[in-house]
C-alpha cells in the first residue's frame, strides 16, 4: 500500500469544483435545449396507440380471466388471438421492420437526431475537454477504502496500480458526475424533469423495439392461460361471510 | 375506488366545511381525487376561496387546477357567468392552452349551443386527434341532447381505439342498460370486472344484468356474481342480499318438477334471508314485517 | 407510542450493551493476547434478545397495522367515483339555479 498522497488545494479550487460546476450547469443548458428543439408534440401513430391498449386489455384478460365465466372467456379469448382476424395475430411477414418505418418516416428519424444531438455532443465536448485539461492526475480522494474492483470505475486515465483505490482520477470525477447528478437535476429542474442520461441510454437501446414481438407474447401468454372459474370458491367464502355475520 | 373510510372522510369534511368550520380547501382535494361530483358545494367554498386572494395565492400553483375545478362545477350549476369569469381568468395565465380551450368547448356545450360546441371540440381533435378528454366530452354531448344511439356508435368507435378504457365502458354498460340492452351491458361489465376484479359494485352490476336477462344458466351466473359481491363487502351489500334470494327463488321456479340433485348450495339464501332481517332489525325495525312477508313469499 | 417504543428502547440499550461488551472482551483478548475466534455466548444471546425485540418495536411503534382485505371494514368500496369525463350539463338542476350572488371577483 502506498503511502498517503497529498493533494494540493489547487486540484481542489481549479479542477474539482470547476469540474462538478460545469457538469450541472451543462446539464440544465441541455435541459432546456432540449426543450427547446422538442417542437410541437408529434402525433403518435394511432396503429401503436392501438397496439398498446390491446396489450393492456389482453393483460387484463390474462389477469382477471378467471373472474368471468367460461362463455365469455372463449369468446373473448377468440377475439383476442384467432389466427385470422385477431387483435392480437400479427400476420407473418406484414410485421413492420422498424429500420424501415424509420427511414419512411422522416419525421422519426428527425426526433432521433435531434435526441441525439442534445445528448452526444455536449457529451463528447466535455469528455474531450476533461481529457485535454485534466487527464492523468488525481483529482480528489473517497474518505472510505474501496476493494481493488473499484480500480476501473475510480481511476480511468491512471495506469498505476499501487495508487489507493480510495483516490479519484479527474477523468472518473467526470463519469461520476455524469451519471450522479440525477438527483440533483430533479431538484434543480423539478421531479420528472431530470435529464437523466442513463434512462435515455435504455431508450435508445429499447428504440425500435417490435411492437409485433409484444404482441406475439401477448399471445403466447393467453393462449396458455387455464381458465378456471373462480365465483364457485367465492360461493364459499360468501358462505362463510354471511354465517360470520348473522351469528 | 370509493372506500368506506374516504367516504367517511369526506362526510365529515363536508360537514365541518358547511358549518364553518374550515377545511375547504382539503375538502375540495378530497373531491377533486375521488371524482365526486358535489358541483353545488365546490362551486360555493371554491368560490370561497378564490374570492380571498390572501387564501389563493397560499394554493401556488394549485391555484389553477382550482380554478378549472370550479369552472366545471359552475357549468354542472349552470351558473355561466362564474364559469365564464373563471375560463377568462385561465386563459390570461395560459394562452392558447388546450385544456383552457376543452373549457371553452365545455361552456358552449352547458349553455345549450351543441353546434357550437361540436365545432370546437371537431376543431381540438383536429389538432390532437388523440384527445381522450374531448372523444368523451362528444359522447357525453350526445347523450345530453337525448341521442343515445349516436352516443353509443362514439363510444363503439372511442373504444375501438381506447380499448383499456375502464370508465369508457362503464359509461357503455350504463347506457346500454338504459335502453334494455342487456347482453351487451352484460359484456361490457364483464369487461370492466376484468379490469378491476375485486370491486363489487362491478360484480353486483353484472349479477344484476344477468338476472334481469333471466334463463336457467344466467340466474344461476348471477347467483354466483351476487356471492361474490357479499363475500367481497363482508356480507353489507344489501343488494347482494336481495339478489341472491330473488335468484335462489327464480331458479326453484324454473327447475320445479325436475331433479334436484345439482341444487348447490342451499344454505346460501337461507343465510342471506337471515342477515337481511338481522340487518333490518338493526336499522330500520319499522320495516320488518314488510321484508318476512316478502321473504316469504319468495319461498318455494 | 407506548409499550413498543418502550420496548424498542430497551433493545437498543441492550444492543449497545452488546456492542460495549465486545470491545472489552476485545480489549481483554489484547491484553491477554489470544486470537478473536467469535464473541462469547452471553453477547450472542443479547444480540439475538434484541433483536426480535427491535423487530417487534419497528412493527408496533410506527403505527397501526392496516387491513389488506378487499371486505374489511376501511376497505370496503361503496360507490363508484362519478364519471365526469362523461358529464353532462343538461340535467334537471338545470331548472333550480342556486343563489344568483355567487361571483368571482
Amino acid at each position: 500500500m502506498a503511502e498517503d498522497l497529498v493533494l494540493d488545494t489547487a486540484i481542489r479550487d481549479w479542477v474539482l469544483i470547476p469540474l462538478s460546476v460545469v457538469m450541472v450547469l451543462i446539464g440544465v443548458l441541455r435541459y432546456f435545449v432540449s426543450k427547446l428543439m422538442k417542437g410541437s408534440s408529434q402525433i403518435p401513430d394511432p396503429k401503436i396507440v392501438k397496439e398498446g391498449q390491446v396489450i393492456i386489455r389482453a393483460r387484463n384478460l390474462r389477469a382477471g380471466a378467471n373472474y368471468i365465466p367460461a362463455k365469455s372467456f372463449r369468446a373473448r379469448k377468440a377475439y383476442y388471438s384467432n389466427e385470422e382476424n385477431g387483435l392480437l395475430h400479427v400476420p407473418k411477414g406484414q410485421a413492420a421492420n422498424p429500420q424501415a418505418q424509420m427511414f419512411s418516416d422522416p419525421n422519426m428519424a428527425m426526433d432521433m437526431m435531434k435526441k441525439n444531438l442534445s445528448m452526444i455532443i455536449p457529451q463528447t465536448l466535455t469528455f474531450a475537454w476533461v481529457n485535454f485539461f485534466f487527464s492523468g492526475f488525481v483529482a480528489a480522494k473517497i474518505p472510505f477504502p474501496l476493494t481493488q474492483r473499484f480500480r476501473a470505475m475510480l481511476q480511468n486515465g491512471i495506469d498505476l496500480s499501487t495508487v489507493d483505490v480510495s483516490y479519484v482520477s479527474s477523468r472518473s470525477w467526470y463519469f461520476l458526475n455524469l451519471f450522479g447528478l440525477r438527483g440533483l437535476f430533479s431538484l434543480i429542474l423539478g421531479e420528472e424533469n431530470a435529464t437523466d442520461d442513463t434512462q435515455r441510454m435504455m431508450q435508445m437501446s429499447g428504440f425500435g423495439m417490435d411492437p409485433s414481438k409484444t404482441l406475439g407474447a401477448e399471445k403466447d401468454g393467453l393462449d396458455i392461460v387455464q381458465h378456471e372459474w373462480v365465483l364457485p370458491k367465492f360461493e364459499q367464502r360468501a358462505e362463510s361471510v354471511l354465517r360470520k355475520l348473522v351469528k | 375506488m370509493v372506500t368506506r373510510t374516504e367516504e367517511e372522510e369526506v362526510n365529515r369534511l363536508e360537514n365541518q366545511v358547511e358549518n364553518g368550520g374550515g377545511g375547504v380547501w382539503e375538502y375540495l382535494c378530497l373531491v377533486h381525487k375521488l371524482k365526486l361530483r358535489r358541483s353545488d358545494m365546490v362551486l360555493k367554498h371554491g368560490l370561497s376561496i378564490l374570492n380571498d386572494s390572501k387564501k389563493r395565492s397560499a394554493l401556488g400553483p394549485e391555484e389553477w387546477t382550482l380554478y378549472e375545478q370550479v369552472a366545471v362545477a359552475a357549468m354542472d350549476c349552470q351558473s355561466i357567468d362564474v364559469a365564464k369569469d373563471c375560463i377568462k381568468v385561465l386563459q390570461r395565465k395560459f394562452p392558447g392552452s388546450k385544456r383552457v380551450g376543452r373549457l371553452e368547448a365545455m361552456l358552449l356545450e352547458a349553455r345549450g349551443l351543441w353546434s357550437e360546441a361540436e365545432n370546437a371540440f371537431s376543431s381540438l381533435l383536429e389538432e390532437n386527434p388523440f384527445d381522450q378528454v374531448v372523444h368523451k366530452r362528444r359522447v357525453a354531448m350526445a347523450k345530453a341532447q337525448g341521442n343515445t344511439s349516436a352516443a353509443i356508435d362514439w363510444l363503439n368507435k372511442y373504444l375501438d381505439l381506447f380499448m383499456a378504457d375502464h370508465e369508457a365502458w362503464r359509461e357503455l354498460a350504463e347506457i346500454y342498460v338504459s335502453l334494455q340492452m342487456y347482453k351487451q351491458a352484460a359484456f361490457c361489465y364483464e369487461e370492466l370486472i376484468l379490469s378491476q376484479p375485486t370491486v363489487p359494485l362491478y360484480h353486483l352490476a353484472y349479477a344484476d344484468v344477468l338476472y334481469t336477462l333471466g334463463g336457467l344458466e344466467n340466474l344461476q351466473t348471477a347467483k354466483k356474481y351476487y356471492a361474490s359481491t357479499i363475500a367481497l363487502t363482508g356480507g353489507k351489500s344489501t343488494r347482494a342480499l336481495f339478489g341472491i334470494c330473488l335468484c335462489t327463488s327464480a331458479i326453484g321456479q324454473l327447475t320445479k318438477g325436475r331433479n334436484k340433485e345439482d341444487k348447490e348450495s342451499p344454505e346460501l339464501q337461507s343465510l342471506s334471508a337471515m342477515a337481511l332481517e338481522k340487518d333490518y332489525k338493526q336499522r330500520a325495525p319499522g320495516k320488518l314485517s314488510v321484508l318476512s312477508s316478502t321473504l316469504r313469499s319468495l319461498k318455494i | 407510542m407506548g409499550a413498543g417504543f418502550l420496548v424498542g428502547v430497551i433493545g437498543v440499550l441492550i444492543l449497545s450493551h452488546a456492542t460495549y461488551s465486545t470491545i472489552q472482551y476485545r480489549a481483554l483478548l489484547k491484553i491477554t493476547e489470544e486470537e478473536f475466534s467469535g464473541p462469547p455466548i452471553d453477547v450472542v444471546i443479547e444480540l439475538i434478545v434484541s433483536l426480535v425485540l427491535c423487530l417487534w418495536a419497528a412493527m408496533a411503534a410506527p403505527g397501526n397495522f392496516k387491513s389488506i382485505h378487499p371486505q374489511s371494514e376501511e376497505n370496503r368500496v361503496v360507490a363508484l367515483p362519478a364519471n365526469l369525463d362523461f358529464m353532462i350539463f343538461n340535467h334537471r338542476g338545470k331548472i333550480f339555479p342556486l343563489e344568483t350572488e355567487l361571483k368571482l371577483k
